[in-house]
């Protein structure tokens, strides 16, 4: 097990009826952060979040009271898209959001929210936009995602189901380690490797570096 | 008789270990590419996990994000816990046998340019890296995609990745382009045409004459941009061009080998026949150079144009946008583009940072001087390589006489890391690939073109169209 399973979530929302918001707008570049992230959240939408001086921006919906425990965010089309960072889920999973749901996503922000323990449900634009003014309208209207039953209700009565591909899904559901899954078929791998050295031995001749790289100018290689 | 492929089914059926239960694939992978930024988070995760990287010499590691490219930089970086970034990165490669082309390394550079240059990433191969612009080089038939972290840890340990194949879309361009036109025009055009968000589920493969008389360089451009309309990746199928390009690359193949080879790369061409999902053609002769308007690629016209109405847009959403976008940007609708002043110029990045595109914004600034308005117009080598080339050719002369200062490679720039930026609120003619909000520094403007329409809004001072200027 890697994540904390998701099975069943119930939480407050907000909504950013937007398209192409980025991972740039997500985890912007200039976050000062280190090798080994512990809390992402502080950098959530940092440009958007914060005014220049540092204090929150009282207009941005995650400031706003109701909205600071989101634990869902509705977003228009190609949520996630631009740079591959992961520090964006990392952010939105420490900020305490699990699901997002919005028409369509950035693929690698797609798969690296099923990494992480964050549920990206598809939806409809029409369906979405409905959900998206249901939460701004009504602060305290409380979402609920079955990922077993692969619904999305609210405490107003909404309710919708939708598709997720099944390798995703149980993945979230039981928080599993992807690398421990593949790591049991090691013996296939090492079986297609010892095949295609014989089919394809070019590939496998780039190494070891033929040319030993020099000292740079202020000599700090440390090899 | 056997159902035809396109070439990414031929790539992806190749590299193709087991199909899973779930409908997911598992993918081996020829080569993986590790930068400073992602990669020290990646090997650090796989250490605490007590696990291994199962074949260090199919992985190569490049300073590109984190890296100064300020002349006489050291590990000391201005982007914040850069160092931290850099020392760690050299600690877990050098630790585990994996090359790291460090500083003062003439490989060093852009991952997306050296690895390419270097014959590291060839036709054919599966090649992942931590970082959304891998796609670039689907320019040389490479099945190329970008992964974030956490795959990038599954990929190091186990050489694979589990996914779902992707939908097909083919992008067909015929025409002949006129002078000044570059890849970049034609994949800013496009992706006005589909949108940010036209390729999002699909694999796409560019093809048509327009394609195939670009050299491999602009076909990295055309791919490095496949991300930006959302697609997984992009590829452009391997030719006698592609060939010529790798023939005595430091790591490609030789003798037999090379043979064997070339001939295994002959085979790698979609089918006649073959079907995809989507098919998209556009005639691409006469096309104007393009320049970005907005805070999205999709935000796109004609160098010689005029501000779009946002009013005019039926989708609600794209009005909405393009009204964000107009407010950000401090454009009014209806401005003629070329009469817009820009404060800086930056000429880099894994889009247009190789030596064509420093030799065609050269050709431009010959004997000419940038603007005095200019408060930054700076040239930055997709790679060292790439640097060394331009200076035996005498172009780094030309940039700096022009009034440009000359840099070391890296992705600089392209983004704000939270050290280097331009004046505040500066409008800036980039030759990158991402104009959002605040992506090369927080209020700054950013204008997509090619390196020629570059050069040209630093001679002008503004928006400009490279054919005028360049008379």
């Amino acid at each position: 097990m890697r994540n904390t399973p998701l099975v069943h979530l119930e939480g407050p929302a907000a909504a950013m009826l937007r398209a192409n918001i980025d991972t740039d707008a997500i985890f912007p570049s200039r976050s000062k952060f280190g090798v080994e992230v512990v809390d992402a959240s502080p950098f959530l939408f940092a440009e958007w979040r914060y005014a220049p001086d540092g204090t929150e921006r009282p207009d941005f919906v995650l400031n706003q009271p109701e909205r600071r425990h989101s634990a869902f965010l509705i977003a228009l089309d190609n949520f996630g898209c631009g740079s591959s960072r992961e520090f964006a889920p990392w952010a939105l999973r420490d900020f305490g959001i699990r699901c997002i749901v919005a028409p369509s996503f950035g693929s690698i922000f797609e798969s690296n929210c099923h990494r992480n323990g964050i549920a990206p449900v598809v939806l409809e634009r029409a369906v979405v936009e409905d959900l998206g003014h249901r939460v701004e309208a009504d602060a305290s209207l409380r979402l609920t995602l079955d990922l077993e039953r692969q619904a999305i209700t609210a405490s107003d009565g909404f309710s919708c189901t939708f598709a997720m591909a099944e390798g995703p899904r149980q993945m979230l559901l039981h928080g599993l380690d992807a690398i421990g899954l593949t790591l049991t078929r090691l013996n296939a791998i090492e079986a297609f490797r010892a095949h295609d050295r014989a089919e394809r031995p070019w590939v496998y001749t780039a190494s070891p570096a033929p040319v030993p790289p020099p000292l740079n100018h202020v000599g700090c290689r440390s090899r | 008789m056997t159902t035809p492929r396109s070439l990414f089914a031929k790539l992806w059926d190749q590299h193709r270990i087991a199909r899973l239960d779930d409908g997911a694939e598992l993918l081996y992978l020829d080569r993986i590419i590790l930068h400073d930024r992602s990669g020290p988070p990646a090997l650090r995760a796989m250490a605490r996990a007590h696990r291994e990287v199962l074949d260090p010499y199919l992985v190569f590691g490049t300073l590109d994000h984190v890296v100064d490219t300020t002349i006489g930089r050291t590990d000391r970086t201005l982007i914040p816990s850069g160092q931290e970034f850099i020392r760690a990165f050299r600690e877990e490669t050098g630790k585990r046998g994996i090359s790291l082309f460090d500083m003062g390394d003439a490989r060093q550079g852009i991952a997306h340019v050296a690895m390419p240059e270097q014959g590291i990433a060839l036709p054919g191969l599966s090649l992942v890296c931590a970082d959304s612009h891998t796609g670039t080089v689907g320019g040389i038939g490479a099945l190329a995609w970008g992964i974030g972290i956490s795959e990038m840890e599954h990929a190091l340990v186990t050489q694979t990745l589990a996914l779902k194949r992707p939908k097909t879309m083919r992008i067909i361009m015929n025409g002949q382009l006129a002078s000044h036109i570059s890849a970049k025009d034609l994949v800013l055009h496009l992706i006005g045409q589909i949108g940010a968000n036209g390729g999002v589920g699909y694999m796409a493969e560019f093809a048509g004459d327009a394609v195939t008389a670009l050299d491999i360089e602009g076909r990295m451009t055309l791919c490095n941009m496949g991300v930006e309309f959302g697609a997984w990746s992009a590829i452009v199928a391997p030719d006698e061009t592609t060939f010529a390009y790798f023939a005595g690359r430091p790591f490609a193949p030789r003798g037999a080998m090379w043979d064997h080879a070339v001939a295994h790369w002959r085979t790698l061409r979609s089918d006649d026949d073959a079907i995809f999902d989507r098919d998209i053609t556009l005639d691409v002769s006469g096309l104007a150079p393009q320049i970005t308007w907005g805070t999205s690629p999709q935000h796109v016209i004609n160098a010689d144009g005029h501000i779009p109405y946002p009013e005019a847009l039926a989708d609600p959403v794209s009005r909405q946008t393009a009204e964000g976008a107009l407010r950000y940007m401090g454009l009014t609708p209806g401005q003629a583009l070329c009469d817009i002043p820009v404060d800086a110029v930056f000429i880099g990045s894994c889009t247009n940072a190789r030596i064509g595109d420093l030799r065609a914004a050269a050709a431009m600034l010959r004997g000419r001087k940038i603007a005095p308005t200019l408060k930054k117009a700076i040239v930055v080598p997709g790679s060292s390589t790439v640097k060394l080339q331009a200076q035996a050719e005498g172009l780094d002369a030309v940039f700096t006489e022009a009034g440009f200062e000359w840099r070391e490679s890296g992705c600089s720039l392209c983004f704000f890391g939270g050290g280097e930026t331009f004046p505040p609120g500066a409008r800036v003619a980039s030759t990158t690939n991402r104009n959002f909000e605040n992506r090369q520094g927080p209020g700054i403007r950013t204008h997509l073109m090619s390196p020629a329409t570059a050069a040209a809004a630093a001679i002008t001072g503004t928006l400009a169209d490279p054919r005028r200027v360049a008379s």
